[in-house]
């Protein structure tokens, strides 16, 4: 809708960061989850955007997919673990909580600044609105 | 310490009605219907910025329209315009009701 | 040509209306386990309608949103309906003034 555009590009960046903030939620949720040494550990999520180019513009940014990471995770001796293998080791995804949290800030921020950007041209829309009067 | 005198208003643009602008084709016609051909010609502009607004108008109710700031300034020419058009016609029904009362 | 172009605006006024209720209405269930966000479409509608010049039919379309669901089958997204409830409002007071400016300059045509 070309109409009052700017509102949806910046509802594009609204959405993409969203779906970041989740999967950086699961990361965190998911940080010690433990699995069995012969399954593959809890894999980190990343959400993978690309932008929309459908005019000189832009149109936005699109979440293309969810990707995962590695599922090699890291061996970790806990013998009282019901999964447990015979060796008492289980696996625990190889996720750093520092550069999580440094993500989930950085998602937070960009999403608060296309918070920022949709109040600003809903402001300069109305302004329009009252041209003539 | 001196005191600067306050300076002159700087002029006006004048502002350009797009109903009221004689065309090439009234100065060169006949001195008698000078008149009624520039208000022809005027009706003729009104016409045009009225179905400029419009088309704007109806492109705005589908979401076809880019920008609003496009169909609110047509549509304040269209009202500025008509205002103009129906008070030159106030102002020429005037006159010409001055000259039938004129005593002869 | 005047009153076509009222009824062109007072449809989009209708539609407006109509999406603006699907949007609260999709925002007060968004916890709702298995709702469909609903959308509604009017613009094609309209637009077939002044591209064959033929009368402006006020019936708007509600679809089903066909978005991914999450875990209990509910698809609405709160920041697509958030941004869509302000895109409608502001059309809506766009409409309103076009509205106003038909009246205006017919008022001003009569007096």
């Amino acid at each position: 809708m070309p109409l009052f555009n700017e509102l949806s590009i910046n509802g594009s960046g609204l959405h993409a960061y969203r779906k970041w903030m989740d999967a950086i939620s699961d990361n965190i949720a998911n940080i010690n989850t433990t699995s069995a040494t012969n399954e593959d550990a809890f894999r980190e999520r990343f959400v993978q955007v690309q932008s929309a180019n459908v005019n000189r513009t832009g149109g936005g940014v699109v979440v293309n997919q969810v990707r995962y990471g590695s599922g090699e995770g890291r061996i970790v001796n806990q013998p009282e673990n019901p999964i447990a293998d015979a060796e008492g080791n289980v696996k625990l995804p190889n996720i750093d909580l520092a550069s999580q949290m440094t993500n989930l800030i950085v998602a937070q921020r960009a999403y608060q600044a296309n918070v920022q950007a949709i109040e600003r041209a809903r402001n300069a829309y109305q302004q329009a609105l009252t041209l003539g009067k | 310490m001196a005191i600067a005198g306050i300076g002159g208003v700087g002029s006006f643009s004048p502002i350009d009605f797009p109903a009221v602008k004689p065309n090439a084709g009234t100065q060169s016609a006949d001195q008698a219907e000078g008149f009624g051909a520039r208000l022809n010609g005027a009706l003729e502009n009104l016409q045009q910025t009225t179905d400029n607004s419009d088309k704007l108008a109806a492109q705005m109710a589908t979401g076809e329209l880019t920008d609003v700031h496009d169909y609110m300034i047509a549509a304040t020419q269209t009202e500025l315009a008509t205002q103009l058009t129906v008070a030159v016609r106030n102002k020429a029904v005037d006159a010409f009701n001055q000259i039938m009362n004129m005593a002869v | 040509m005047r009153t076509e172009i009222q009824a062109t605006i007072n449809a989009s006024l209708h539609g407006l209306t109509d999406r603006q209720k699907a949007v609260a209405n999709n925002l007060s269930n968004i916890e709702t386990p298995g709702f469909l966000a609903k959308r509604v479409d009017f613009e094609s509608a309209l637009k077939r309608a002044i591209s064959t010049d033929s009368a402006v039919n006020l019936k708007t379309r509600r679809t089903v949103s066909l978005d991914e669901t999450n875990v209990n089958g509910n698809n609405v997204n709160l920041d697509n309906e958030t941004v869509s409830a302000v895109e409608t409002e502001l059309r809506y007071q766009a409409m309103i003034s076009a509205m106003n400016s038909q009246f205006r300059t017919l008022r001003t045509a009569m007096g």
